[in-house]
């Protein structure tokens, strides 16, 4: 059936504008109320993030501050640390000769009658008395292996028929000392003719040499050297590994870091060079010196 | 004037232009500053997290402790070392200081070393000189003070029987004695001592135990068992307190010089 409309367009046009305008302020309402309602609640979660952020950034203050005495703390302990590490090498240091004698005289062979040790920065240099070359072989031997030594030499064994090296060496007891020895009493000296006391001064016949009673050989050895049968007197130089270094002090905050000499304020606190530890000592056995 | 007549165009117009630009102006200009606001806010959380709660401050407390005990522990060393070992030279009074330092070199360290050393096993091959500190008070040095220990041999008699002992030397003989790197002015002296080479050496360890810091450096040995010969050298460091916080010069005419670090 053919629908006929007889009514004016703009009635219809009135219709469909009340409409648009009803659906259009549901719009313009929802648009509104729903922004604001998101708006609304935004504020109490500003209020809490900003609550949380305050906590936070005056805890990292607390923790800072905490952090800052520490550092202060600790920073008082530079001086006095410096001190007990000074105080700490010392102790060490001072056992260092007395270490590196020792060990030396235990790889040394008993044979070898030493009669002088000395170090000068890296180097150690001993006189001694060997009885023959094979024994001088042996303690070459031994000494290459003793663990505070990286180099060691000799010099002064002769060849064949070279003039002996031997002589008497003569200690004589200085003045102001007593030396007692048992069944004799107090002596003014001794005679050693390789590696052996061969006359004992008293003191009553003075210091310094002079063949005493009982003395056997003159002073010297007169002869030629023969390797078969004599020993000789020799040198030995040995380069330390590390050297002895004595520790210095030097106030925190002093200028300079390189170790000073003794007097006054030095520059450096640090450890001596300390011999190595010795290893275990072979069969060469002690020094005669005792 | 023509009435405006309200077109559903004209209607739909005003409603789509209203529909978008009210929620997109309260967008922009008050839900955004306000997200704005909170998205800083969480940052500083976020940047700061790591510092909330009682674990970082337990932490941070225990650190502190820490470093409050290992001060207190060395400062407990330290006073236990300076109560046996070294004497107090307190540089908050320069005068006073400087007494300190004089009655400690010519009434303490001199006949403390005379004493201690022929119990350890030597025997010492003369008698111990210091020299004098400066005549300036003002020249106590402020940290350290280093005493190189001297040895000069026996005073002789010019005449008489038997060896050394003798009492009758001058003061010039004597004080002309010392020889062999002890003396001459050199910042070091060279101690020297008689015994065995076990015995030497525990001398030589026996120093740790002296009621002083003394560094042991150069020791040397010749001779034969029992009579061999040690020489070293032995400073006595002397450690001086207050030295930040030095007291008034006082005025002092004296020359201040130098003598083996006991002076600037």
């Amino acid at each position: 059936m053919l629908r006929i409309n007889l009514l004016p367009a703009y009635v219809a046009q009135r219709r469909l504008t009340a409409r648009l305008i009803i659906i259009f302020t549901v719009l313009v309402i929802c648009a509104v109320v729903g922004p604001m309602a998101w708006y609304v609640t935004l504020p109490p979660q500003l209020n809490d993030w900003t609550t949380k952020a305050t906590a936070a950034v005056a805890d990292k203050a607390v923790l800072d501050g905490l952090d800052a005495d520490a550092t202060a703390t600790t920073a008082k302990i530079g001086p006095i640390q410096a001190k007990l590490n000074f105080y700490d090498a010392a102790q060490q240091y001072n056992l260092q000769f007395p270490k590196l004698y020792r060990t030396v005289a235990a790889y040394t062979a008993p044979q070898v009658t030493l009669s002088s040790m000395n170090i000068s920065a890296t180097t150690l240099t001993m006189t001694a008395y060997c009885p023959s070359i094979a024994v001088l072989n042996k303690y070459l031997a031994v000494m290459y292996q003793e663990p505070d030594i990286a180099k060691v030499s000799v010099t002064g064994f002769p060849g064949y028929n070279e003039a002996s090296t031997v002589a008497t060496h003569t200690v004589s007891v200085p003045a102001g000392a007593v030396v007692k020895l048992p069944g004799i009493g107090a002596i003014a000296g001794l005679d050693v003719y390789k590696g052996r006391v061969v006359a004992v001064h008293t003191a009553a016949q003075g210091a310094n040499g002079g063949a005493g009673a009982g003395a056997t050989l003159g002073a010297g050895a007169a002869g030629l050297f023969n390797p078969y049968s004599d020993g000789f007197d020799f040198t030995v130089t040995a380069t330390l590994k590390q050297a002895l270094t004595p520790p210095t002090f030097a106030a925190p905050g002093a200028p300079g870091g390189a170790a000073g000499g003794p007097g006054g304020e030095a520059a450096g606190a640090r450890p001596g060079g300390a011999g190595p530890g010795g290893g275990a000592a072979p069969a060469g056995g002690a020094s005669a010196n005792d | 004037m023509a009435k405006l007549r309200l077109t559903p165009l004209i209607v739909a117009i005003i409603g789509s232009v209203l529909t978008i630009g009210i929620p997109v102006g309260v967008f922009f200009g008050l839900i955004k500053p306000e997200m704005d606001k909170i998205a800083a806010q969480k940052a500083t959380y976020d940047a700061n997290s790591q510092y909330v709660g009682p674990a970082p401050l337990n932490t941070h407390k225990q650190a502190l402790q820490a470093a409050v005990n290992q001060v207190a522990a060395a400062e407990a060393r330290w006073d236990g070392i300076t109560r046996t070992k070294n004497p107090d030279i307190d540089l908050s009074d320069r005068f006073l200081a400087w007494r300190q330092l004089t009655r400690e070199l010519e009434f303490v360290l001199g006949p403390s070393v005379e004493h201690w050393l022929p119990h350890t096993g030597i025997q010492p091959l003369g008698i111990i000189y210091l020299d004098a500190p400066s005549p300036d008070p003002n020249a106590v040095p402020p940290s350290v003070i280093t005493v190189p220990l001297r040895m000069a041999p026996f005073p002789t008699a010019s005449a008489g029987p038997g060896g050394g002992g003798g009492e009758s030397a001058t003061p010039a003989s004597f004080s002309a004695a010392p020889s062999g790197g002890g003396g001459g002015g050199s910042t070091t002296g060279s101690m020297n001592v008689l015994g065995t080479f076990p015995g030497i050496l525990h001398h030589i360890e026996s120093w740790n135990k002296f009621s002083r810091i003394v560094v042991i450096d150069n020791v040397s040995l010749s001779g034969y068992s029992p009579i061999i010969t040690g020489s070293y050298n032995a400073t006595v460091y002397i450690f001086t307190t207050n030295g930040d916080k030095e007291g008034t010069p006082v005025p002092s005419g004296a020359a201040t010089t130098t003598q083996n670090g006991l002076g600037h």
